[in-house]
């Protein structure tokens, strides 16, 4: 049954109160995915309906009950992960057990140093190992941050230059299902598009140190001084966080296609800063956006191109990885496509290191080719589902292997190391 | 390849949020940051939602359920369900205290009827969070103002006739359908739904001259 525009209006109401039938509540939620200034009277009606209700001072006890609950809970969690940072940096305070630990006997105590002991041992830089890699980025020490889908203790590991380890607790709700990675002036960047958030890691510690809320199918983290910007494939929208000094940062989200849901393996998009501006690819619509970065203003986008899930900047080109095994050269200035060249499978990552640009496909492979020929210089094969690339010092290339650690290759594409 | 230029881009939300603070003063926080320190199991950011919030909830769950136990037991399921979740709390789609008010007064209705079968659809889902329903404020309330908008909403109840204000407070505190209201006022169907909207429009009304004040 279709509803007129004065229906929708009446309907708003009996949604609001809970009172709508399952017909009536599709409507307007369908309306109001479409309709903005149906969304502003449905929020001025929530905003009037908050209103009803009288504020009661609920009884003291409340809030104490309330607070020692959260801590007993958070002390049970715990059994399953490393001590997670609970405050930001500055002010550290102790792990939740150390609160939640039982004083009434000695034996009780003992107990719980025992545990705390063994949390400590599973910690040490010797027994944490990489057995997976969902994505990788090279820290600003030339060491790696790694990130392991699922759900364990060792989601996240830095790995030193020394190839020591540490696991990094990022007290994430859900299993974790990485997209991206980054790093820069010290912090690593840790895309989570299962649990929706950017985790923030102090290199030098290890040590969590924020978690931002982010778009739905989180797939692209890029950072670039003080500004961090995140790509969301489902959402069809990219946010611009700025830090702006004084402990504060701005949000700017800019919708640049309709949400889309989505498996979490087609979660794949690509945005860079370069320029002052944002260039970010949407595969679903085969497009690429280019945003102000300043004010998240789209500038203008190119359409038509397969499915782009990658982009990089080079001189003044853009290179586009189409899905479909095309990698194009755009010039922002003449708006025209330059070259074309086509690439063998299905390559999903591009990441540029000095006079070549690599490819990585989930078939198995990694790619190179020139950036100022487009020629393909060479392929290898990985053993094992290469999910992402970045690259080292040394003319290095880290390869994120899913359940195999990271591959380091040469630029000759030879395997020099794995590190697992 | 072609080349287009957007005519309009709909920027979806622009706010400011605290990041990596060397000291937290949480009273200054906004309710989109605090929840983002929920993340990171932030309890002080806990503690500063409920001394904003429980107030408000407190007085929902007593009037809907007249009983302060019962009460304090709803309000507490719904700060631990949002401690264990904040994720199911996502700011694009309404206020803070939007979200909470309707958990809260949805778990007070859902006491209410035990035991009783409706045919109107609950806001609750299946994991009794709020259904996805956009909206446009996106911006935290601040408690000041979430208490004068409730001051100015509840004289401006007392304004409408007893059949209007009946009708609201049957629909908010009751959780009662449409052919429940009609029936308690005996009156047709589609005069509870007329009323509910006048009443809205009223109350809406009030709240945006009061807006346009300041």
């Amino acid at each position: 049954m279709n509803f007129s525009d004065t229906e929708l209006r009446e309907l708003l109401p009996l949604v609001a109160l809970g009172m709508a039938t399952p017909q009536e509540l599709r409507a307007v939620t369908a309306a109001l995915e479409v309709d903005a200034a149906l969304r502003m009277e449905y929020a001025a009606v929530q905003r009037a309906l908050n209103g009803v209700p009288q504020s009661l001072t609920p009884p003291p006890a409340l809030k104490a009950r309330l607070l020692e609950a959260i801590r007993h809970s958070e002390a049970a969690s715990l059994e399953a992960r490393a001590p997670s940072q609970h405050a930001p940096r500055a002010t550290p305070t102790p792990p939740a057990r150390a609160r939640g630990v039982p004083r009434r006997a000695l034996w009780g105590g003992l107990a719980a140093a025992g545990v705390i002991a063994l949390a400590l041992i599973a910690l040490l830089p010797r027994a944490v190992s990489v057995v997976g890699a969902s994505v990788v980025a090279t820290t600003g020490d030339g060491g790696l941050i790694v990130g392991n889908n699922g759900a364990s203790a060792t989601n996240a590991v830095l790995i030193r230059p020394n190839r020591s380890r540490t696991a990094v607790a990022l007290s994430a709700r859900l299993k974790c299902s990485f997209t991206d990675a980054a790093s820069s002036d010290g912090l690593s960047y840790l895309l989570d598009a299962g649990n929706e958030r950017l985790f923030i890691i102090d290199e030098p510690s290890g040590r969590l140190i924020d978690a931002w809320p982010v778009p739905a199918g989180a797939a692209s983290v890029a950072v670039q001084g003080d500004t961090v910007v995140v790509k969301g494939a489902i959402s069809g929208t990219l946010v611009v966080f700025d830090k702006t000094g004084a402990g504060e940062k701005t949000m700017l989200e800019t919708r640049i296609a309709p949400r889309k849901d989505m498996p979490m393996p087609e979660v794949m998009d690509q945005a860079v800063i370069a320029d002052n501006l944002i260039f970010a690819t949407h595969h679903v619509t085969g497009e690429v956006s280019v945003l102000d970065q300043a004010t998240g203003r789209e500038l203008r986008r190119f359409a038509n191109l397969g499915k782009p899930v990658a982009l990089a900047r080079v001189g003044t080109a853009l290179l586009v990885l189409d899905y479909a095994g095309r990698l194009l050269e755009l010039d922002p200035q003449s708006d025209t496509m330059q070259r074309e060249v086509a690439l063998i499978g299905n390559p999903d990552r591009l990441s540029i290191m000095g006079d070549l640009a690599f490819l990585s496909d989930r078939a198995g492979f990694v790619t190179a080719v020139r950036v100022d020929t487009l020629e393909v210089l060479g392929r290898t094969r990985v053993n094992g589902v290469p999910m992402d690339i970045s690259p080292m010092p040394g003319d290095h290339l880290a390869v994120a292997i899913s359940k195999g650690g990271v591959v380091v290759l040469d630029r000759n594409l030879k395997t020099l190391e794995t590190i697992n | 390849m072609t080349l287009a230029v957007p005519s309009a881009v709909p920027l979806v939300r622009a706010i400011r949020m605290p990041v990596m603070p060397a000291r937290v003063e949480y009273t200054a926080l906004s309710d989109v940051a605090l929840m983002s320190r929920l993340e990171v199991l932030d309890e002080g950011a806990f503690a500063e939602i409920y001394d904003r919030y429980a107030g408000l909830l407190y007085g929902v769950a007593l009037r809907v359920c007249s009983s302060s136990l019962k009460a304090e037991e709803i309000v507490q399921d719904t700060m631990m369900k949002l401690w264990h979740n904040p994720r199911g709390y996502d700011v694009s789609r309404g206020a803070l205290s939007t979200f909470l008010l309707t958990l809260t007064r949805n778990a007070s209705i859902d006491a209410l009827r035990r035991g009783r079968n409706h045919l109107t659809s609950s806001l609750t889902d299946d994991e009794g969070e709020a259904l996805p329903i956009p909206s446009a404020d996106s911006g935290p309330l601040e408690r000041a103002e979430l208490e004068a908008v409730s001051q100015r909403v509840r004289s401006a109840l007392l304004g409408l006739s007893d059949a209007h204000r009946r009708t609201v407070e049957l629909a908010y505190f009751r959780g009662a359908s449409r052919e429940e209201i009609a029936l308690e006022m005996a009156v047709p169907v589609g005069t509870v739904k007329s009323r509910l909207k006048y009443a809205l429009d009223k109350l809406r009304a009030t709240l945006g001259e009061w807006a346009g004040d300041v």
